[in-house]
C-alpha cells in the first residue's frame, strides 16, 4: 500500500539521517565499536520490519528505544561472556580515523585539542584534576580520592560540578554542534547516495 | 541541528556519565536503560556525554585511547618504562660499586712503590748491621738482636752482587767470582 511505502521511505530515511547519533548512542550502551555495528544493523532491520507502526512525528524516539533493546540484547550475551569494557573511552581501540564506524570522533583536531585544552584550564585546579584523571588517565574515582587525600563524596562530587561547567562552556558547544553536523553531513551524503 | 546539551538537567547529565563511565552496578545498569526506554531526554544525555568524554579522552597528547585503555586495563607501558630507567640506574650503581672494590682491593694487595722501596731499604739496613755487629747476636736479651735472629730477611740481589764482586786485593780470585755473578745476570 502507498501509505506503508512512504512509512518505510520515511524510516529508512531516519535511519540514515540519525545513523551518526545512534551510533554514539550505542557506544555509550554498548562500550565497544564492534558491537554498535552490529547492534545499529539489527536496529535497522527491526525498524523496517515494524514501519508500519511508527508515528512520523516520534521517529526518532522510536528508533533510539529499538535501539536500546537491541543493545540490551547484545550486552546481556556479552555481559555473560564477560566480555563487556568498564567505560566508553576504555573501548576505544588506538586508531587514526576521524571518524570510526561507531560515528565518534576519534581522532582530534589541534584546533579542537586547544578548545578541549581551554575548557580544562577554565575550570578551578581541583575539578581539571578529577576530569583529567578520570577521563584521560581513566583511573577510578576511589584512586583518585586516595591519590589526591580527599573523601570519595568530595571526588564525586567535583567531577560533577566539572561536567556541568564543561557543558556551559562556549568550546565544547562548538565540539557537540561540529559533531552533530558532521554526522548530518555523513547522513546526507548517503541518503543522496541512496535514492541517487 | 539543535544542541542537544542545553535540554536535559544536571541531575540526567550526572547520571548519564555514571552510566557511560560504568561507574554503576549491572542491576543500576538494568534500571537506567529501563528509563531510556521511557525517557528520551536521557537517551540524549547519554549521547552527549559519550561525545563529550571521548573527545576529552582523545585530546590527551596523540594516543589518548592507548593511554587511557592501558592505564585502566593493565598499567603497563608507563611502568614499565620507569622500570628499566631503574634497572638500568642500578646496574650503573652495581658497576660502580665494582669497579669501587676492585681499584680498593687492588691498592690494598698491591702498597705504593715508595712503601715497597722503604722496606727493602729497611731490610738492607737490618742485614748490614747484622754482618757489621756480630758481637750484638750473641745478646739474647737485645729484643732487636733477637728480632734480626727471628726475622726472615728477604736479600735483594744488589746485595748479592755487592758480596760477590772482588775486592782490589784479591783480583784472581774475583774474576771467576765476577763471571759467576755475570752468570746470574
Amino acid at each position: 500500500m502507498p501509505q506503508d511505502f512512504e512509512i518505510r521511505q520515511l524510516v529508512e530515511q531516519a535511519c540514515v539521517e540519525f545513523e551518526g547519533d545512534l551510533r554514539v548512542f550505542l557506544s555509550g550502551v554498548l562500550r565497544d565499536g564492534h558491537l554498535v555495528d552490529d547492534a545499529f544493523q539489527r536496529c535497522v532491520m527491526r525498524a523496517l520490519e515494524s514501519a508500519t507502526s511508527v508515528r512520523p512525528e516520534t521517529v526518532r524516539g522510536w528508533l533510539f528505544r529499538i535501539a536500546l533493546n537491541e543493545a540490551r540484547a547484545i550486552k546481556r550475551v556479552d555481559r555473560r561472556q564477560g566480555r563487556l569494557h568498564h567505560s566508553v573511552w576504555q573501548a576505544q581501540g588506538a586508531t587514526d580515523r576521524v571518524d570510526s564506524a561507531d560515528g565518534l570522533q576519534l581522532a582530534v583536531s589541534a584546533e579542537q585539542k586547544e578548545w578541549i585544552q581551554q575548557a580544562l584550564g577554565r575550570l578551578c585546579e581541583n575539578h581539571r584534576e578529577v576530569v583529567i584523571r578520570r577521563i584521560q588517565q581513566g583511573k577510578t574515582f576511589a584512586e583518585i580520592a586516595q591519590e589526591i587525600d580527599r573523601p570519595l563524596g568530595t571526588v564525586l562530587t567535583w567531577m560533577r560540578r566539572a561536567l556541568a561547567e564543561l557543558r556551559e562552556m562556549e568550546e565544547l558547544r562548538h565540539l557537540n554542534d561540529q559533531s552533530s553536523k558532521a554526522n548530518s553531513n555523513s547522513s546526507i551524503k548517503k541518503s543522496d547516495g541512496l535514492n541517487g | 541541528m539543535h544542541n542537544d546539551s542545553q535540554k536535559f538537567s544536571d541531575q540526567y547529565l550526572w547520571e548519564a556519565f555514571c552510566y557511560v563511565a560504568g561507574e554503576l552496578s549491572t542491576s543500576e545498569e538494568e534500571c537506567f536503560e529501563l528509563r531510556m526506554l521511557e525517557d528520551g531526554m536521557l537517551c540524549q544525555a547519554v549521547q552527549y556525554v559519550v561525545r563529550q568524554t571521548t573527545t576529552i579522552a582523545a585530546a590527551q597528547g596523540g594516543a589518548s585511547q592507548r593511554v587511557a585503555r592501558v592505564s585502566v586495563a593493565a598499567n603497563v607501558s608507563a611502568p614499565a618504562v620507569a622500570r628499566s630507567s631503574k634497572v638500568f640506574a642500578g646496574l650503573v650503581a652495581a658497576a660502580c660499586c665494582l669497579l669501587l672494590a676492585v681499584l680498593t682491593a687492588s691498592v690494598e694487595l698491591s702498597p705504593p712503590q715508595d712503601e715497597q722501596l722503604a722496606e727493602n731499604a729497611h731490610q738492607a739496613e737490618l742485614l748490614v748491621s747484622f754482618w757489621t755487629n756480630e758481637s750484638r747476636l750473641d745478646d739474647a736479651s737485645d729484643p732487636e738482636s733477637v728480632d734480626l735472629l727471628n726475622q726472615e730477611i728477604d736479600v735483594p740481589e744488589w746485595l748479592y752482587a755487592a758480596v760477590a764482586l772482588p775486592s782490589p786485593n784479591e783480583a784472581g780470585s774475583g774474576k771467576a767470582k765476577a763471571e759467576h755473578v755475570e752468570d746470574w745476570f
